[in-house]
């Protein structure tokens, strides 16, 4: 990536509030997101970290704010949001893989459907993608049969397969057992070298340390502090991050 | 010490053994079971009447050898230690004395039970009647099926949208046609609308009403079918920019379809055994043609001739529907592993 790409705004969400009825989720959420930056998002449990990232494809509806998406804003009345979220891979925390396809079917479903590529290209492009996140061999198996470890890696692998310029990860790895973890770790540090724009809720501390550039801390629906993984984790000033980081730890 | 206590429990043992053997209640010997046996075929060879109109004193006897009878079985077949062949003896023996009371004492026409109920020359006759029956009852199943698999699965759709106002008239469709029963909505389309200038033939105002009822019955699967994928499927086919219809083409129904599959197999089962209703608006479906010819014919083996196909057609289809709904739960009970 050049350098003038670095600094090329991927998202930018300005004042975002998300309420459910008494609750308010998001207070005032603003913040930039760069080309090729690997944003963690860490805060308590509660404090608006999924519905954030999920806000930010219209998952789920926000109350109020405006976000742009590469300077498109997607929260305007004539855009076709199903258009922006073909740009934005989505992985959950529950995998979400279809049961009722294989491996490669699931990867295909929608390159096909919406990009409308044809079979052979929509295969080739997911046999690539499986050999990305180590699975060939389990291309034709469904997803019943795959490990939570390799259903996540297959996960990654669909949304990869829309070519999106962005990532968002919704703790991908909270429902893993600990020795599966570190696969679905590798697979997203990967992509982190290959310069994907990433946003990652997550409380891998090893992996944030290592692959994000910057960690937004989030408590009360407000980003409470937003810095570089040292800065968050070495110099926190705020006394919410730094009894967060003191229970995890 | 040890040797006391044990020899102690031994003592308490065999006494126990022996109260249980002493506490065998009278009833339950053996002797007092074959003793009730022997005077059962006593009673049975001098005191019960022999066949002929009967007085009120041979029905009592009747009923009081039914009453000792059921007695004597009762007394073997609750008592645990009689063995387990001897109680399917008492099970065969209640059917055999049962089946013998009644063909003595009811005042049936036995011998010409052949010639009444199994007249293969009376069945010859109506063949061709029956044929054309079961020809229309199997038009009038299929096409209620199709009716209502198609309107079913709309109403299922637009009901997944959440439209307040769209969910509130299909709720009212649906209540309103499963409370109506098929033989009213039948009449009403047959006999009612006609009045209004909307006249159908007897056998789509068939079709039309076991339609609309099953029509509703399939939305309400459909739509548990619907509610059993989880909110996770839906999202992650959003996320990958999958519009409404390529969500419910793609992700949605293939694995509805799975779960309803059973559910939807036994609602077409009642409704192909509900198409009987139609002889009620002059539609000669199998059971319609079976009466006829038998009123014909003056012989009711025609009927029983229906009746022993319905059996046929239905038999298969009710433990395939539980097959389909056992092999169901077993792989939903895998997938949760």
């Amino acid at each position: 990536m050049s350098e003038m790409n670095q600094s090329e705004t991927m998202i930018e969400v300005v004042d975002l509030h998300k309420r459910f009825k008494d609750l308010h989720v998001l207070n005032g959420v603003s913040t930039v997101v760069k080309r090729s930056e690997v944003v963690a998002i860490m805060g308590p449990s509660g404090s608006g970290k999924s519905t954030f990232l999920r806000c930010l494809n219209r998952l789920e509806e926000p109350t109020s704010g405006r976000i742009y998406i590469e300077g498109v804003d997607i929260m305007a009345p004539y855009i076709d949001i199903n258009r922006v979220r073909t740009e934005i891979g989505m992985v959950f925390q529950s995998f979400n893989l279809f049961p009722h396809l294989t491996a490669i079917e699931n990867i295909k479903l929608a390159p096909m459907s919406v990009r409308k590529i044809s079979n052979k290209e929509a295969t080739d492009r997911g046999m690539a993608l499986l050999e990305k996140v180590g699975l060939v061999e389990k291309a034709t198996v469904y997803p019943e049969q795959l490990s939570g470890g390799q259903q996540q890696r297959v996960a990654i692998a669909r949304a990869l397969a829309m070519q999106p310029q962005i990532m968002f990860f919704d703790e991908p790895t909270s429902a893993l057992d600990p020795e599966m973890i570190g696969e679905v770790l590798d697979v997203m540090r990967n992509m982190a070298k290959e310069g994907m724009t990433m946003m990652v809720v997550s409380h891998e501390m090893g992996f944030i340390r290592e692959a994000a550039d910057r960690i937004l801390f989030l408590a009360d629906g407000l980003i409470v502090e937003d810095g570089t993984p040292d800065q968050i984790f070495n110099h926190s000033q705020h006394e919410r991050t730094i009894e967060f980081l003191g229970k995890i730890l | 010490m040890a040797k006391l206590i044990s020899s102690q429990t031994a003592v308490t043992g065999l006494s126990d053994l022996k109260s249980k053997i002493g506490h065998i209640p009278i009833t339950r010997r053996n002797g007092f079971v074959y003793g009730f046996l022997s005077v059962l075929i006593l009673y049975g060879f001098l005191l019960l009447p022999s066949r002929g109109p009967l007085g009120t004193i041979d029905l009592g006897r009747i009923a009081l050898f039914c009453v000792l009878f059921l007695i004597w079985a009762m007394i073997i077949f609750t008592d645990e230690l009689k063995s387990e062949k001897m109680k399917t003896a008492i099970v065969f023996s209640l059917f055999i004395v049962a089946g013998w009371l009644y063909y003595q004492y009811a005042t049936a026409r036995w011998g010409e039970m052949g010639f009444l109920f199994f007249n293969v020359e009376m069945i010859q006759k109506a063949w061709p009647t029956l044929v054309e029956g079961f020809w229309t009852t199997l038009f009038l199943a299929f096409g209620a099926a199709i009716m209502s698999t198609i309107v079913g699965l709309l109403l299922a759709v637009f009901r997944s949208f959440n439209n307040p106002v769209l969910n509130f008239f299909i709720i009212a469709y649906v209540d309103f046609f499963r409370a109506m029963p098929i033989i009213v909505l039948m009449m009403l389309i047959y006999y009612a609308l006609p009045f209004m200038g909307i006249s159908l033939s007897a056998i789509m105002s068939g079709i039309l009403a076991l339609g609309l009822n099953s029509s509703a019955y399939v939305s309400e699967i459909f739509r548990a079918g619907f509610l059993s994928i989880k909110k996770g499927q839906i999202e992650a086919a959003k996320a990958l920019g999958l519009n409404g219809l390529q969500t419910m083409r793609l992700v949605i129904l293939p694995q509805a379809f799975r779960v309803v599959i059973p559910p939807l197999v036994g609602n077409y089962v009642a409704s192909a055994k509900d198409t009987a209703l139609a002889s009620s608006i002059s539609i000669i479906e199998l059971l319609k043609a079976g009466l006829s010819q038998k009123s014909l014919l003056a012989n009711p083996s025609p009927l029983i001739f229906v009746t022993v196909l319905y059996l046929v057609m239905f038999l298969p289809l009710t433990r395939f529907s539980g097959y389909l709904e056992k092999k169901m739960k077993a792989s939903q009970r895998q997938v949760r592993l």
